[in-house]
């Protein structure tokens, strides 16, 4: 029977929002699949309401997104098998993008969100430098290192055992205590370490157009999705990027 | 009505001359009564002589009165109130479609053992309807793998929803069709990395995974690309046309020029 599952969720629509993939093998008009609806976590009436708020968001959207991909996570290290006529091929899944919005990418990352040390969510640019000339050769976060520290923290917070510790590594990338669910998946928390560089924005949602893109003309790129993946954007379209411009640099 | 205004004009108002009656070129008039003096204002404006009936018909001779029997009116009830507002054309469209299924007048359409049964005959009463349709909905969602689980965060709960991703992979590349769908990003065989950039398969990345997933299992390995979306926050008022200053996170962004 085909029902439109949209359908059977439409009146949670306001607490829900969803989660859907796509697999760009195939050819022609982009289908988006649901794959899983992620409830609205909004702010309490508490002590540390937005801090809360935030931990919550990254801890409900991380543990979703594992539901999830929990299978997938999987056949991307192992691959499967497909017959395919009298062939049987070996087909290993790979997550090529992300998209979401700025937001949505902290969490996605489970990095603080809002104002915090370090907004860059690709370097690690500080804060009070970002404008300036020096923000150019601040270093890439590097994937290995920052899932390291996340576990370690994640770990930390489960056994409800030294604060000051899990403090410390979310200071210092400003990471939540939450270990990104993409970080498991073959490609992005393995070699080649592609996590950092898996996120785009919907072109809607970048405020900040005339800054990114420079209007040389983008013939092709957009065919057969509506988003820039930003970070190969600059060989796509040979952009020019400001150098003393923290989001330009988190987008090379 | 025209008469007695006439009328009530004769009894009412004497007509004004001087500089102000020359300078506004139209005739002034003083009157006796403020009630008549303004009706006499808004009548100038004309607004009910120029009104025409709301509906403009569609044709010279419009077919009114065609839903003459009962069932027939009960049908247009419905299409003129359901939801509150009615159906929209392209919902009686539909409408239409379905009735010609449900009268067994469809071009074409198949006959099965039910096809002289009514509604009465599977349904008693519209909550053994309901329960139907709702059990339908219900058996389809869990053929389809949906599961729910409640979230605890910080002492508070969430009850998500999801469906395993790997099989819904598996349901795309079951159900499109051979022609529709690219095993390698070159057809046949990967592709080398080249300015060519007409679908995401072109990427550098996609092919980059695809030429490690070569040398690593031979010619038989192919990648399958993933795009995932996901968006908890709306979009700008904006609509992405303008720049900003990101002074609150502590950036500046600097427009470059083109």
């Amino acid at each position: 029977m085909l029902v439109p599952f949209d359908v059977c969720f439409a009146s949670l629509s306001a607490q829900l929002y969803p989660v859907r993939v796509r697999v760009v093998n195939v050819i022609g008009q982009a289908q988006w699949v649901t794959a899983a609806y992620v409830p609205i976590v909004r702010r309490l009436k508490e002590r540390s309401a937005d801090a809360r708020a935030r931990l919550r968001r990254s801890g409900v959207l991380q543990r979703t997104l594992y539901a999830a991909f929990r299978e997938y996570i999987a056949f991307s290290h192992l691959g499967f098998a497909f017959k395919l006529g009298t062939r049987t091929l070996k087909v290993c899944p790979r997550t090529l993008l992300y998209l979401c919005d700025r937001p949505e990418e902290r969490a996605v990352f489970c990095q603080i969100g809002g104002q915090c040390e370090y907004p860059c969510s690709v370097c690690t640019v500080r804060v009070g430098v970002s404008g300036a000339a020096t923000a150019v050769n601040s270093q890439e976060r590097k994937a290995i290192d920052v899932l390291e520290d996340q576990v370690e923290a994640m770990e930390l917070v489960r056994s409800s055992r030294r604060r000051s510790r899990r403090v410390t590594l979310e200071e210092g990338a400003s990471n939540s205590s939450y270990a990104p669910v993409f970080g498991a998946t073959a490609g992005l928390g393995t070699d080649p370490h592609l996590l950092f560089h898996m996120v785009g924005f919907g072109i809607l949602h970048v405020r900040l157009v005339r800054c990114i893109i420079v209007g040389r003309g983008a013939p092709g790129v957009s065919k057969g999705t509506n988003c820039y993946q930003f970070d190969t954007m600059k060989n796509f379209l040979g952009l020019q990027f400001s150098p003393s411009c923290s989001i330009c640099r988190s987008l090379r | 009505m025209e008469a007695d205004l006439r009328a009530l004009y004769e009894m009412n108002r004497t007509e004004v001359s001087g500089d102000d009656a020359a300078d506004s070129g139209r005739q002034q008039f003083k009157y006796a009564a403020v009630s008549t003096h303004i009706r006499a204002l808004y009548e100038e404006m004309q607004d009910v002589q120029r009104a025409m009936p709301l509906a403009v018909l569609r044709r010279k001779r419009p077919h009114t009165g065609r839903c003459n029997f009962y069932r027939l009116r009960a049908l247009q009830q419905f299409v003129l109130e359901v939801g509150g507002a009615g159906l929209t054309l392209a919902e009686q469209d539909r409408l239409f479609d379905f009735l010609d299924v449900w009268d067994r007048t469809k071009p074409g359409m198949p006959k099965d053992a039910g096809h002289f049964k009514t509604l009465r005959d599977s349904f008693d009463s519209a909550s053994a309807f309901q329960s139907a349709l709702a059990d339908d909905l219900d058996v389809a969602v869990n053929e389809a793998g949906w599961k729910k689980v409640v979230l605890t965060e910080s002492g508070v709960d969430f009850e998500t929803y999801f469906r395993s991703v790997i099989e819904v992979v598996h349901n795309v590349i079951t159900r499109t069709d051979a022609g529709k769908f690219r095993w390698w990003s070159g057809g046949s065989a990967p592709a080398p990395i080249d300015e060519r950039r007409e679908t995401p398969m072109d990427g550098e990345v996609f092919k980059m995974f695809e030429s490690t997933m070569t040398e690593e299992h031979g010619e038989d390995a192919c990648v399958l690309g993933l795009h995932v979306y996901s968006d908890s926050s709306q979009l700008s008022s904006s609509g992405g046309t303008f720049s900003f200053s990101c002074s609150s996170a502590g950036e500046s962004c600097c427009p470059l020029s083109e």
